[in-house]
């Protein structure tokens, strides 16, 4: 399995939309771990104990995978910001359910429509200051970044989670993960490093230059 | 695959060398720069740490995977169609807040009935609580929403009213008032007081209260709970997170009277797992006997505030939670007075009065528990007994088990061996030898005893504890005349490692047994007689620790999976 930092989203998107399965296989691949990480870090604990996160993470996969040729977007930043409103949406829709309350259909079919980014010619100015080629470099690393936090052991992937990503104090984390806080605290640098290490080998095993994905 | 690259990209060799503590704080802090948004302290700590920017980088990519798209792009006003109605469906629920609010949305007024929600100020096992703005009345209240799971059915729901309007109706100068009960768009919330200040949670963060302090504000908790035993009301998670204190400093009690709905109910939903926390929590709770809950259970929530306010700590903390309650069961809180040396021993004597295991032995009441209190303010001898010499050795034996057990077993060795001098005469040097061996186990039972008071050392006490018995029984057997028997020490050790419920533990105790006995096996070549007996007993030994620890592994596995299916406490 390539690791995804060597897939080139913008031309998966283009030759998926262009009907290739393969390469629709791939983009769906290459971003599996940064859409349950992400629903991860948008799910609070007490739901996760309700909800089963890949269950949110299937949902939101297969509503991209219907809706991929609404979507007009062409760089690996617009396509992960579509995924990540999928998300944000279904996970609004798994909390509603919990509450018992009749979910609004029309709201979602919304959502699908509107992550049409022609439409929207804001959204290309993503990340506000920054060069194009910063924004790209970062939005390249937010899925290797999601495979290394994928790789991590389970309580290093929590603590991360819930510091990193859910931002809340070690004190909190401590009680959500019912134990001390010098424990977590020693977890948290731990699993830190580990991602480093993670990331860092995965720096090394790259190529210099991007190799193109496999020709079909 | 990666070989030929890593020479291209050579991993500098870290200057200056950290240990553990300095490299967290040093991460810590670029973490809280980093989610501040303080971009120049960030760029200043890794000019400072040029060893560390690697760590530092990897923190800034969790940093930025965290923001989504849409919601960065709002806020920046540089997207005026909306792209997503995420916001009015965020709303509606409470489970959206929940992400919001440590989430995108955060900062963002929202309306909630003729509630405008201004931030999270907390959560628990129940649900989240914000500070909102009543806006017919315009005043600033707690509003707290439940947690829909935790009610699921309607018999639930109409439980949930009549218990929060029965605590709604009380008022009194030490209970956080409840303003009114509701439901918008299936989300249950009740409003309560503001309270502008602190818990005392976050008073006691630093460290001891002064004692007439401490006992000033337990007086006001225990009238307060005391209030609400004569309504017919037990706390049931009295801690010090649920006292709060206003700007003026009066503890005002809170969260009273909800708990009943939704421990009962756990009980029928949820068997084996509770509500409350498990540091704070009385035996009869921990151990799931409801029915024996009753005013004297929050008599123990009392003594359990009082001691983390003298000590600055709960009675019982372990580093998971079915550790800390086995603790609580089991186990006596290490003395206030050896955390705290200046405090006073009526304060110690109350504290443990109400910390008593069997409530009988508990005050009979809240009010009690004041008097007792008030009397120790005005300097007037207090009504509980110091313990009885048994009963103070009983709770020293269950507080100090690994010592006690340790010591029982040197009496009663060094009564054998005396008996043995006396009756056979030997050498005297080889008596004294024996003694010597015991003498020195025993102070370093007491030295361990005394690492394993303190947190931060109580790993390294038991791990001295699980290398130095086989190296101390090896001892014994390289002197004694016959080694069959005493060679039975070795599976004790094995198995009672395992108490402490942590398999490494086993683990390095089942490795020293077996190094100890091959040690024994150099040292005294002419005490085996046949060559494969050895290898039958280390293979046991090994069998026996292989035993143990499988076994505390499950013990482990069957207590996560109930910590998993708890909503967090």
């Amino acid at each position: 399995m390539p690791f995804s930092s060597n897939i080139n989203v913008g031309d998966l998107l283009q030759k998926a939309r262009a009907g290739d399965e393969s390469a629709r296989d791939r983009l769906f691949q290459a971003c599996r771990n940064y859409v349950a990480i992400a629903a991860r870090a948008e799910m609070a604990s007490w739901l996760k104990a309700k909800v089963d996160a890949s269950d949110l993470v299937q949902q939101t996969l297969l509503e991209a995978h219907r809706g991929l040729n609404d979507f007009r977007g062409t760089t690996e930043a617009e396509w992960l910001g579509w995924l990540r409103r999928i998300l944000v949406h279904n996970a609004a829709d798994f909390v509603r359910r919990f509450h018992g309350v009749e979910k609004r259909r029309a709201g979602r079919e919304v959502s699908i429509a509107t992550g049409d980014d022609s439409d929207h010619p804001g959204l290309q100015l993503a990340a506000g200051d920054q060069s194009p080629s910063q924004v790209l470099l970062q939005k390249e690393r937010q899925l290797q970044v999601a495979d290394a936090v994928a790789k991590l052991s389970e309580d290093y992937q929590e603590v991360v989670i819930l510091r990193n990503l859910q931002q809340l104090a070690f004190e909190e984390v401590a009680q959500r993960m019912g134990r001390s806080r010098p424990a977590v605290q020693m977890l948290w640098m731990r699993a830190i490093q580990k991602l480093q290490e993670i990331l860092n080998q995965e720096d090394c095993g790259r190529p210099d230059d991007d190799h193109e994905p496999d020709p079909d | 695959m990666a070989g030929p690259m890593m020479t291209t990209n050579p991993i500098p060799i870290d200057p200056v060398p950290i240990d553990d503590g300095q490299l967290f704080d040093l991460l810590d802090s670029y973490v809280a720069a980093l989610q501040a948004g303080d971009r120049e302290y960030c760029a200043r700590w890794q000019a400072d740490h040029p060893h560390l920017v690697e760590l530092a980088q990897c923190l800034d990519l969790l940093g930025n995977f965290r923001v989504p798209e849409n919601c960065s792009e709002k806020r920046a006003g540089e997207a005026d169609v909306p792209l997503v109605d995420c916001e009015a469906t965020v709303i509606k629920s409470c489970g959206c807040l929940d992400a919001a609010a440590t989430g995108p949305l955060a900062g963002l007024a929202r309306n909630f009935g003729k509630y405008e929600l201004l931030e999270e100020i907390g959560r628990g096992g129940m649900g989240v609580v914000f500070k909102a703005r009543q806006s017919d009345l315009n005043r600033i209240v707690a509003l707290k929403m439940i947690l829909s799971n935790q009610l699921a059915a309607d018999a639930e729901v109409k439980r949930f009213y009549r218990e929060a309007r029965a605590a709604g109706s009380l008022r009194h100068p030490h209970i956080v008032g409840i303003h009114e009960v509701g439901e918008i768009d299936g989300q249950h919330y009740f409003a309560m007081d503001f309270i502008a200040g602190t818990s005392m949670a976050g008073l006691t963060r630093f460290g001891p209260l002064e004692s007439e302090r401490a006992a000033q504000l337990l007086i006001g908790v225990a009238r307060a709970v005391q209030f609400l035993h004569d309504h017919g009301i037990v706390h049931r998670d009295l801690k010090p997170s649920n006292i709060l204190l206003d700007a003026a400093g009066t503890p005002l009690v809170t969260d009273f009277g909800l708990a009943k709905v939704f421990d009962d109910q756990d009980e029928r939903t949820q068997s084996g797992t509770m509500l409350g926390t498990p540091g704070y929590m009385p035996p009869e709770q921990a151990a799931g006997r409801i029915s024996e809950i009753s005013p004297r259970s929050d008599v123990y929530g009392l003594g359990a505030i009082l001691y983390e306010a003298l000590t600055g700590r709960p009675p019982f903390r372990e580093d998971t939670p079915h550790r800390t309650i086995l603790q609580v069961l089991e186990s006596e809180p290490t003395l206030p007075v050896k955390l705290n040396p200046r405090l006073p021993a009526e304060l110690e004597r109350i504290c443990l009065k109400c910390l008593e295991k069997d409530p009988s032995r508990r005050y009979g009441s809240a009010t009690e528990v004041a008097d007792e209190l008030d009397r120790f303010l005005r300097h007037e001898p207090i009504e509980a007994r110091p313990a009885g010499i048994w009963a103070r050795m009983l709770r020293w034996l269950r507080r100090e088990t690994g010592l006690a057990s340790r010591l029982a077993i040197m009496f009663v060795a060094i009564l054998v061996t005396q008996a043995e001098h006396y009756f056979s005469h030997r050498d005297l040097s080889y008596h004294w030898d024996i003694k010597l061996a015991f003498a020195s186990w025993a102070l370093l039972a007491v030295i361990f005893q005394w690492f394993l008071r303190r947190e931060k050392t109580a790993e390294f006490a038991r791990l001295g504890w699980a290398m130095t018995d086989p190296l101390f029984l090896l001892y014994v057997l390289k002197q004694a005349d016959e080694i069959e028997t005493i060679l039975v020490g070795y599976p004790v050790i094995i198995a009672a490692s395992g108490l402490w419920f942590r398999e490494r533990l086993v683990l390095v105790s089942t490795a020293s047994c077996i190094a100890s006995y091959g040690a024994l096996l150099a040292i005294r070549r002419e005490a085996i007689s046949l060559v494969h007996y050895p290898v039958i007993f280390m293979t046991a030994l090994a069998v026996i620790g292989g035993v143990v620890a499988f076994q505390v592994q499950r013990v482990r596995t069957l207590s996560r999976y109930f910590e998993q299916t708890k909503p967090d406490v």
